[in-house]
């Protein structure tokens, strides 16, 4: 990947993958999805998720899961609020960069 | 490593971590691993990041998360800091570039590009401080070589004196039982004229001390024609022995 994923877009990525689950997604689905998406590490991925937390746009509960408690994680409304928020932001700023390549792209 | 290897080793790395993160740690890749279905003596080497790297990213992440130019990126947490002076990926794009390239040994490249540049600041300085304790220990073992070389002298002349002392009595001894024996032989033959018995004592005695001449000219000549080339070989061959030692070693 030549690009470097910042933690704001490594934090709207992950916001979107938990809200894409109604019900909630524990911590090797959501690094598996992620992955659809970037190259990325699970020991890069627990802070994000501990930061998400910690900022409450992610909480957390537990789910017996074959005979021991699993942990699960879930979008809250602010985490909704800040995810809109990067969305429209990304929108704006990739619409910018792509325009600006293309124009490149027909003068050349 | 195994799962509980794993898991053993990031508690203990997490010692230092409040009890909180560090149970909330291990639940997490504890949970990770139940569901990625690594089983307790399953390897988890290729599956899972090394613990110390875990860990390392958790300390920064607690210790520094805020900070402007510490970030969390897929290239995991990386602090501005630390960070080479260059962002510029001058062999992305190109051929020699490896889309196939994993994390780690990115990761690895990373470390070992900037720990080379900071040997390479270094090698001025570094020489000439040799030169200058090189010099400083030649200026404080100047006694201890005089004094060395001194010691080996002594015992080379002393040696060589020792040598020549045996040389000097043997010929001294060869030179006087010699003479006294034929001056001895002389006066038996006259002292026969007057006593028979002491004539013929003396003259054994005169014979003895002839033979025993003789055995000192043989030692003297053997002094001269053995012993002296054989410790002069022995030394010029320790000489050669030393002085070639400290050609290859220089």
């Amino acid at each position: 990947m030549v690009f470097n994923t910042g933690a704001a877009l490594l934090d709207a990525i992950v916001l979107s993958v938990v809200s894409k689950e109604k019900d909630g997604t524990y911590g090797y689905k959501i690094t598996q999805d992620v992955r659809q998406v970037i190259d990325i590490s699970e020991s890069t991925l627990y802070p994000v998720l501990r930061r998400l937390q910690k900022d409450q746009c992610l909480e957390v509960y537990d789910v017996q899961f074959g005979g021991r408690n699993r942990r699960y994680y879930r979008i809250t409304p602010a985490g909704l609020v800040q995810l809109n928020l990067y969305r429209t932001e990304w929108k704006s700023y990739s619409s910018k960069i792509t325009q600006l390549f293309e124009r490149e792209e027909m003068s050349q | 490593m195994t799962r509980m290897e794993f898991l053993k080793q990031l508690e203990y790395l997490l010692q230092d971590v409040d009890e909180k993160d560090r149970e909330d740690a291990l639940t997490y890749y504890l949970d990770y691993m139940d569901a990625a279905g690594i089983a307790e003596s399953d390897s988890v080497d290729g599956l899972l990041d090394a613990p110390e790297k875990i860990a390392m990213t958790i300390k920064s992440s607690l210790n520094g998360g805020g900070d402007d130019k510490s970030e969390f990126s897929e290239q995991g947490f990386t602090d501005g800091r630390m960070e080479p002076e260059s962002h510029v990926p001058e062999v992305y794009g190109s051929k020699d570039w490896k889309e196939s390239k994993t994390k780690d040994e990115t990761y690895e490249e990373w470390d070992s590009e900037t720990a080379h540049s900071d040997r390479e600041d270094t090698p001025v300085n570094n020489n000439r401080g040799k030169y200058i304790m090189i010099g400083i220990l030649i200026v404080l073992a100047l006694p201890l070589i005089f004094g060395a070389g001194g010691t080996v002298f002594g015992v080379i002349a002393a040696v060589f004196m020792c040598i020549f002392g045996f040389f000097i009595g043997a010929a001294g001894c060869a030179i006087g039982f010699s003479v006294g024996g034929i001056a001895l032989f002389a006066a038996s033959i006259a002292r026969m004229v007057v006593s028979v018995p002491e004539g013929i004592l003396m003259m054994g005695l005169s014979f003895i001390m002839v033979a025993l001449g003789i055995i000192s000219v043989i030692l003297t000549i053997l002094i001269c024609t053995r012993l002296l080339p054989w410790i002069i070989r022995g030394i010029v061959s320790l000489f050669r022995r030393l002085f070639q030692r400290g050609g290859t070693a220089a």
